[in-house]
């Protein structure tokens, strides 16, 4: 690798790197609080001087738009998805991980593989199949779970509904215009869907929430199944942010100095 | 070789067989080898004896497309990459169109099929054990027809027609020339050895198309007869 003299930029940037490139990865069902965590620790690295690559899920510069597109029109077949979803990964591992791992940095993954193995599988797809999609993906280094329940993810998905609902009856006082206020919400909805996170554009009916609560409880089934697989190093997520913050950080400290 | 010999399980082991009432038939071959001519005229006559008859073609999606344009923008797209849009253009055909058609009873007439990919995708250099578990999803055909041509025939029948070649069907991509038609060339005779390859090791079903139309059809209909259901 011609990625050996790290002296002259370090110098240039002040910046550290780790002893060796590390690939941080944060798993766990929708509205565990991944992305949250990720930010913090995203902070926290650069404020003590640690190159950082953050990465997500369904942002690959190729893909995402796609994925998005597809989903406004008419939908695709699961086996379709699972593949458009590897292309994601595969394109953004070849575009931002591996490059920034050559570099000696730390990537902090908001999701990976592991996604796509509770998703396809949940979606009925075969198991082996979809590993072996993914052979060609960087080996993390550690893999945080964030374990919530799928009765929590619906008290979530519900109290995240009402303060939605809470902000556009605001809004629309505000404005004395319901037009007003829809146009606002039409922009925040772009914005969370940008960010692969869940889409609140739809109202949220009776069925949406079962069928929500439905998913989840696939893909719950599937992470556990998977904890002992690939050997996660579980974190209960359903305690403050700061505490969660806590633990990720004091395993990340030994994890980059290397004392396991 | 016999249709025999060609419809059992033969080696092309990485696709599930089925057990559809339908039949699927699948044509290979290098651009301009005769394939959409002969499957028009297996079309005709399969009609004409009471099937459903599902042509499906090998092309790009307009969501592919988008995303090969994207591509270009952070240059040539990787095999790997370019092979995983490629398949999943595929898995909508084979689940939207191929699946329910041999469900209903339907002889599908598949122009292209896996093995187009396999032998883009190896030409490429792509790993085979991994592109062909990722096309493992794919139902195995009751009949696989190569209609063999050289590369250098295949070429007298594009470039005769001075078709503005495509990117990657150029094979630009892999830096083999800076000129479309040169890298074309070169491409296609990669595509050709590995197409031969196969022939053996998918037990793909020869034919010889450099003979005239009706002999071709002729010789055609007797293998598809033997795939048919009921015989």
């Amino acid at each position: 690798m011609a990625e050996k003299d790290y002296g002259s930029d370090n110098h240039k940037n002040a910046m550290l790197r780790p002893e060796h490139p590390k690939l941080i990865v944060l798993e766990g069902i929708d509205l565990s609080g991944r992305t949250t965590q990720v930010e913090l620790l995203q902070d926290w690295l650069v404020a003590q001087r640690y190159h950082v690559t953050t990465t997500a899920w369904r942002t690959s510069a190729l893909v995402s738009d796609i994925l998005t597109r597809a989903r406004s029109g008419p939908s695709l077949q699961p086996l379709t998805y699972s593949l458009l979803f590897c292309a994601d990964h595969m394109d953004r591992t070849q575009q931002v991980i591996r490059p920034a791992l050559e570099r000696g940095e730390i990537v902090l993954a908001d999701r990976y593989t592991y996604t796509a193995f509770a998703r396809d599988a949940a979606r009925g797809l075969d198991r082996a199949w979809v590993r072996n999609l993914y052979l060609f993906s960087a080996q993390p280094d550690i893999v945080f779970y964030l374990h919530i329940s799928p009765e929590e993810a619906v008290k979530r998905r519900m109290a995240l509904q009402q303060q939605r609902e809470n902000s556009l009856k605001a809004a629309s006082k505000k404005n004395g215009k319901d037009t007003k206020g829809e146009k606002h919400d039409a922009r925040h909805e772009k914005e969370r869907s940008k960010t692969g996170t869940l889409m609140l554009s739809t109202p949220l009916s009776r069925e949406a929430l079962e069928s929500f609560r439905g998913f989840e409880v696939k893909m719950y089934s599937e992470y556990q199944q998977m904890q002992k697989e690939f050997g996660f190093y579980v974190i209960e997520g359903n305690q403050s942010i700061d505490s969660i913050q806590t633990a990720l950080r004091r395993t990340i400290t030994r994890l980059l100095l290397d004392i396991g | 070789m016999s249709a025999e010999t060609n419809t059992q399980a033969g080696s092309s082991s990485f696709l599930v067989p089925h057990t559809y009432p339908g039949r699927l038939i699948a044509a290979e071959g290098l651009d301009g080898s005769g394939k959409s001519t002969q499957l028009q005229l297996l079309q005709f006559w399969l009609q004409a004896e009471g099937y459903e008859v599902v042509i499906t073609e090998w092309t790009s999606s307009k969501l592919i497309k988008r995303a090969l344009k994207a591509g270009k923008k952070q240059g040539s797209m990787e095999p790997m990459l370019l092979s995983i849009l490629n398949a999943s253009d595929f898995a909508e055909m084979h689940e939207r169109h191929i699946v329910p058609a041999l469900q209903r009873g339907a002889v599908v007439l598949a122009d292209r099929y896996v093995y187009t990919a396999l032998a883009r995708n190896f030409a490429r250099g792509v790993e085979h054990s991994w592109i062909e578990a990722v096309y493992s999803f794919a139902i195995r055909p009751d009949l696989a027809i190569y209609f063999q041509i050289s590369a250098h025939e295949s070429l007298e029948r594009i470039l005769s027609n001075h078709p503005r070649l495509k990117y990657y069907q150029a094979g630009l991509d892999l830096g083999l020339s800076h000129d479309p038609v040169d890298s074309f060339r070169t491409f296609q005779q990669r595509i050709v050895n590995e197409y031969e390859a196969m022939i053996d090791a998918f037990a793909l079903w020869r034919l010889d198309a450099m003979l005239p139309v009706k002999q071709q059809q002729r010789q055609l209909r007797e293998v598809v007869e033997k795939a048919l259901p009921g015989e």
